[in-house]
């Protein structure tokens, strides 16, 4: 989650403040990983970061081995959920009004801190939303997760691949599993709903901004 | 101090083309239709628009220079710019909107008392009036102690009841401060009332600089003409016996002028120049037009009447004594020295 919001916030201003090829490029490149079956996404994963994947030997000669360990679940998760945080803020740094934050520079506000007091708090609901929805996918994540990290219990086993397999063993264990986690899924749809909500009534939009034609 | 601004820059179905020099104290005001480049003069002055080249200075400083590459961000500019829509931060109360650019020992405190939004301080932008928000506006834009005030369309936001009071308190900040302004408006009267110099611009271009009444009393421009108020009636100019110029117009009929005009012309004529009657009156206008009335519209104390092509502005009490109504037909009077002759 960290991950998502630390690298997906910077990426997502970018995007939205940027316009030309390279910019098509960089989207096309975050939305990859959503429209990707996950288990070709794991098989991609496992190609690159595994022990005789493309950088994955690289990484084992400095001692460190990521798949099948923790940090695979949180590359394949990271992976695969990034995109519905990462999109979600795009738009939400998009609906900021333009003249805000060239307001901000005109009042002696430079790119950084035009990022930080003027378009990280005006997007700030926005880009909860985004958070949970990335985490509610996090979660629920399966594919990806079971062909990079496998399935290993108390190392890589996320409770999704918990449900799976204590489907064979122990039905109540995966119904008990299911149920945490159809309370944590409608907490968080709950919980979007509600900063949405708390948004449009703090922040409404100017009444009659907008209504005039601008002249350029 | 004086802003300097010469620039050239594409714009989506034209170039624009701009140089203006504006002293210390004074307001020009630009005006001209939408889409006729005038936001995008403060943009350049501002530098949130680089244009493809120019040069922008104050005094001595620098802030554009494309040939020597020099380009000043926007926020080491000192530039007081009121946005349109005034672009308040909504996150953010009033006073810390008014503080966001303010410098040290900025008058902070004055300024709020100032522009009378002291008990507001805590308020969110969304709980303010129109004109509480341009008041916030200005001091924010004032609190950086700009070098140079741009003012894109102050009052256009504003209810007509609001407008009139902001439009003199504005006009009266306006004197007291030493600074050169820009006043960007689509209405004459707005850049009349606040402006010692209007520049027409139009297509990127300015077409007339000068002041107001200048603009009036010789607009030099077809343009020009309908956007100081008057009404344009083409036509086909010939030098006459009499001295004067005959204008067969468009229209039918015929219009005589002071002014020298030759070939494919317009006739300007202001609404306040022209006088309503029944009958052809035996007056020393020579001009009379005789059509059906299309249009009354009261404003205030004074009522505004299209005759045919011709708009006649008359008190609200002559307009009663005449009794005029819609359809009904009239001759609209008015002499030929009160035209001006545009070629077109």
């Amino acid at each position: 989650m960290v991950l998502i919001i630390g690298f997906g916030t910077p990426t997502a201003y970018w995007v939205a403040t940027r316009s030309g090829r390279l910019r098509d490029l960089v989207v096309t490149l975050i939305e990859l990983p959503l429209v990707l079956p996950p288990a070709v996404a794991g098989i991609g994963l496992l190609v690159a970061f595994g022990r005789l994947g493309l950088v994955g030997g690289t990484f084992e000669a400095l001692g460190i081995e990521i798949a099948f360990t923790k940090a695979a679940v949180v590359l394949a998760v990271t992976f695969v959920a990034s995109p519905f945080y990462v999109r979600t803020a795009v738009s939400a740094f998009e609906t900021i009004d333009p003249a805000l934050p060239a307001a901000a520079r005109t009042l002696g506000a430079g790119p950084g801190r035009v990022f930080l007091r003027v378009a990280l708090p005006l997007a700030a609901s926005g880009l909860g939303a985004g958070a949970a929805l990335a985490f509610a996918r996090g979660i629920g994540e399966f594919g990806a997760t079971i062909m990079f990290a496998g399935s290993l219990q108390g190392v890589t086993q996320t409770l999704s691949l918990a449900i799976y397999e204590q489907f064979d063993v122990n039905f109540h264990v995966a119904l008990a599993i299911s149920a945490v986690l159809v309370l944590v899924s409608a907490l968080t749809l709950l919980s979007v709903k509600l900063v949405t909500r708390w948004r449009s009534a703090s922040t409404s939009p100017i009444p009659f901004a907008a209504s005039t034609p601008r002249s350029s | 101090m004086a802003l300097r601004v010469n620039f050239a820059h594409p714009l989506r179905s034209f170039d624009a083309a701009v140089q203006l020099t504006v002293g210390a104290g004074t307001t020009t005001a630009l005006v001209g239709p939408s889409g006729a480049g005038k936001t995008t003069v403060l943009r350049v002055v501002a530098g949130l628009l680089r244009p493809r080249q120019g040069t922008v200075s104050v005094d001595d400083h620098v802030w554009l220079d494309t040939r020597r590459d020099i380009d000043i961000p926007p926020e080491r500019r000192r530039v007081g710019y009121l946005f349109q829509e005034y672009a308040l931060f909504p996150h953010l109360n009033v006073l810390d909107n008014v503080r966001f650019g303010a410098r040290n020992g900025a008058p902070v405190d004055e300024l709020l008392e100032r522009f009378r939004i002291s008990h507001l301080t805590r308020a969110r932008v969304h709980e303010l009036s129109g004109g509480e928000r341009q008041r916030v506006a200005l001091a924010r834009a004032l609190a950086l102690q700009p070098a140079v005030l741009l003012l894109d369309e102050p009052l256009s936001a504003l209810d007509a009841h609001t407008k009139a009071t902001v439009r003199t308190e504005l006009h009266e900040l306006l004197r007291d401060l030493d600074l050169p302004t820009i006043l960007v408006t689509h209405a004459f009267e707005d850049a009349a009332a606040l402006a010692d110099q209007v520049g027409v611009l139009v297509d990127g271009k300015i077409l007339q600089t000068g002041t107001a009444s200048e603009l009036v009393a010789s607009p030099a421009d077809p343009f020009v003409a309908s956007f100081t108020g008057a009404t344009l009636l083409e036509g086909t100019a010939s030098q006459a016996a009499n001295g004067l110029t005959e204008v067969v117009l468009d229209t039918g009929g015929t219009a005589w002028s002071s002014d020298p005009g030759q070939g494919r012309v317009g006739v300007a004529v202001y609404p306040w120049e022209v006088s309503l009657s029944r009958e052809t009156p035996d007056d020393s206008a020579v001009n009379h037009i005789r059509a059906t009335i299309s249009s009354i519209v009261p404003l205030g104390n004074r009522t505004r009447i299209r005759v045919g092509p011709v708009v006649a502005e008359v008190t609200a009490a002559s307009a009663e004594r005449l009794g005029l109504r819609e359809g009904d037909v009239a001759v609209a009077s008015f002499k030929a020295t009160a035209t001006r002759v545009i070629s077109i």
